[in-house]
């Protein structure tokens, strides 16, 4: 048992190391990827990019919280974003479904997918300049280039976005990239409980809004 | 006994959840852990405070009474949910929504209470989504603008602690004042954000109305509208300078909205928001008698906005919408949703012989010695949101019913009926006030001492 413990020590301190590695370039190639999965229109592929983001913000955060919080923040990240896939998987077929059957305005909600990374491009920038004006003197340099900017592609996602999936994954990343910069400074076990409770809320919520958004989609095509 | 006004709720409200499908029992329980949440709340202010991870606990006076009052009306509605459904998790999600703001106005560090208000909103918006019509639209959109409302209102808090403490780091108070109000007018409707809970009203269901537009909105009001929650002076003032622009701001544009409103549940949330922005001009004077009268009237705003909310759900049973022109003969098919609408409606323009005529004449009065102008402005423009109500009576009025109407229920309107009787005779006997234990009125206006 103590051999499995120092193993998973040994590679918690390896994840450490690359963080404290991790240079605002190589952050800002991932924060990039993020960037072009959030511009297409298919919801899984958004449901993906939240999961990439929880990697990436778990990843910075790790040297600065404490070892148990990070494990159960980890745990609450797999939850969700597998939550939020399913929702999205659903909406999917929802969406195929209804083009199949009959043409409608549902399979024309998105503006294209150059549309939505000309806006998350330009939400990134937003961000960078941020970033660069307003430095925080108590956050690591990569780790506010990263809350910035995943919160403001949240921002643009939730402006441009259709339907309450795709605004929904929005105000997670907007939520995710506001919480990496305040558990950077608070240690209290009370605010980082609540914060990691109102996660899971906010993803129960959009995912109860969407299986109503879907329950009501299938009323409106069954006559 | 402190623990026990948000682990009732939260208890209770998982038990509800388990008995869902048994209406009868879930409105009971749900109904039952309100009025123990009401009781514990007037008893609560002068209990030791309780320590949870660091952070203490406790009740203000300030708040004690009117969550009580917000319980009441909560068992209410969670009564009137088993007559008129509002939703298999409505109950639940009422019950958490109460027990999160409950610890939210105990809650010493306003991070933590922030936090939990942030709670409550979310658990609150999912009682507007239904697999009908747009409501999961409006809650989608409603989520996203009450959570970003959420953040400023922590960055807001954030800054309040950083200095409380005595740290350089952070917003000036100034910025901080600034935030914060922005979040209220975000969080409570305020203008230029008020379309969202005229949305709501239409769309939503009464349970939602009332807990969104009574309960979230005196939370945000009594736990972060307090000025003296800056301790910096700067902060305070220009605090009291934006809510005060704020609610004349949601005054005006809501009564003008009010007056040209077709449809009940429109005219209802405008003039629930004019009521609501006056209040603000109430505590904005900052004088130890406003904020008395701001109290006492926001307590009659509530009353108010549940019983025609309540009154507005049985309308639209009877008569399958709200458009006013769709309501004539309602007198015949609906004499006390009708009779709740009216009051509750008059109530929230401060007409006479209504519970809201005299908490309004308090602050009118108050007002006018600080600039009589104004004050002729807001008699004017309160005539506005009365006049919709006027039309009401007057389709109400009509002898023939509209073919295809039904008739209301009874238990329902009963309680839609006692919400009504309680506002009129305030309205035509303001000494009945005078039957509330000393004690807990007192707790009603509470105001804190001056710093």
């Amino acid at each position: 048992m103590l051999k499995g413990f120092s193993k998973h020590m040994a590679a918690l301190d390896w994840l450490i190391r690359i963080a404290q590695g991790l240079r605002p370039i190589q952050v800002g190639a991932i924060l990039a990827l993020l960037m072009i999965l959030l511009a297409f229109e298919d919801r899984r592929v958004s449901g993906l990019a939240l999961f990439l983001q929880y990697g990436l913000l778990g990843l910075l955060t790790l040297p600065y919280v404490y070892t148990a919080v990070a494990l159960a923040r980890g745990v609450l990240a797999v939850g969700i974003s597998m939550m939020l896939y399913l929702s999205a998987w659903r909406v999917q077929r929802q969406v195929r479904r209804r083009e199949r059957n009959a043409p409608s305005p549902l399979g024309r909600q998105g503006l294209g997918a150059l549309f939505n990374l000309s806006a998350l491009a330009l939400g990134g920038l937003l961000a960078y300049g941020v970033w660069s004006a307003y430095p925080l003197a108590l956050v690591p340099r990569p780790l506010a280039l990263a809350g910035y900017w995943v919160a403001a592609l949240g921002l643009v996602t939730a402006l441009i976005g259709e339907g309450p999936l795709r605004r929904g994954i929005g105000l997670m990343l907007i939520v995710s990239g506001c919480e990496s910069l305040y558990l950077a400074v608070e240690r209290g076990l009370l605010v980082i409980g609540l914060v990691g409770i109102l996660d899971v809320m906010l993803a129960l919520a959009l995912v109860y809004t969407t299986e109503m958004w879907i329950e009501a989609q299938q009323g409106v095509s069954t006559p | 006994m402190t623990l026990g006004l948000f682990l009732v709720p939260f208890g209770m409200g998982l038990l509800v959840w388990i008995l869902r499908k048994a209406r009868l029992l879930a409105a009971s329980f749900s109904a039952a852990a309100c009025v123990v949440v009401a009781i514990l709340a007037l008893s609560a202010p002068g209990a030791a405070p309780i320590v949870i991870l660091g952070r203490p606990f406790s009740l203000s006076a300030a708040s004690a009474a009117h969550l009580a009052l917000l319980a009441l009306l909560m068992a209410v509605a969670f009564l009137y949910a088993y007559a008129i459904p509002q939703g298999n998790l409505a109950w639940s999600l009422g019950l958490v929504a109460l027990g999160f703001w409950a610890a939210a106005l105990m809650a010493t560090s306003a991070i933590v209470a922030g936090l939990l208000f942030l709670g409550g909103a979310i658990s609150a918006v999912m009682l507007v989504p239904s697999p009908h019509g747009e409501t999961a639209m409006i809650g989608s959109r409603l989520l996203v603008l009450l959570v970003l409302g959420g953040i400023l209102l922590l960055m807001a808090a954030q800054s309040a602690e950083t200095f409380a403490i005595g740290g350089g780091a952070g917003l000036s108070p100034a910025g901080g004042a600034f935030i914060l109000t922005l979040a209220l007018a975000l969080l409570t409707g305020l203008f230029p954000f008020f379309l969202w809970f005229s949305q709501v009203a239409e769309e939503g269901t009464p349970l939602a109305v009332i807990v969104l537009g009574a309960a979230m909105s005196t939370t945000a009001l009594l736990r972060f509208g307090d000025p003296s929650f800056w301790v910096a002076p700067l902060g305070q003032v220009q605090m009291t300078a934006l809510l005060r622009i704020a609610g004349i701001g949601t005054f005006i544009a809501s009564c003008v909205a009010a007056a040209v409103q077709r449809r009940l549940g429109r005219l209802l949330a405008y003039s629930t928001l004019a009521d609501w922005g006056l209040i603000l001009v109430g505590i904005s004077l900052r004088q130890g008698a406003a904020l008395d009268a701001a109290m006492l009237h926001l307590a009659f705003h509530n009353v108010a906005l549940a019983a025609a909310a309540l009154a507005n759900g049985l309308l639209r049973r009877s008569f399958g919408e709200d458009s006013l022109s769709r309501l004539c003969g309602a007198v015949r098919r609906a004499p006390l949703a009708l009779l709740g609408v009216i009051t509750g409606g008059l109530s929230l323009s401060g007409m006479p012989a209504v519970a809201g005529f005299w908490g309004r004449l308090g602050l009118y009065r108050l007002w006018a010695a600080q600039s009589p102008g104004w004050l002729v402005a807001f008699v004017f423009l309160s005539l506005g949101s009365a006049w919709g109500f006027v039309r009401l009576t007057i389709y109400g009025m009509e002898p023939a019913p509209l073919p295809g109407s039904r008739r209301e229920r009874l238990a329902p309107a009963l309680l839609v009926l006692g919400l009504s009787a309680l506002l009129v005779a305030v309205g035509l006997v303001p000494q009945v006030l005078s039957l509330i234990p000393g004690e807990w009125l007192r707790l009603l206006t509470y105001r804190p001492p001056a710093p």
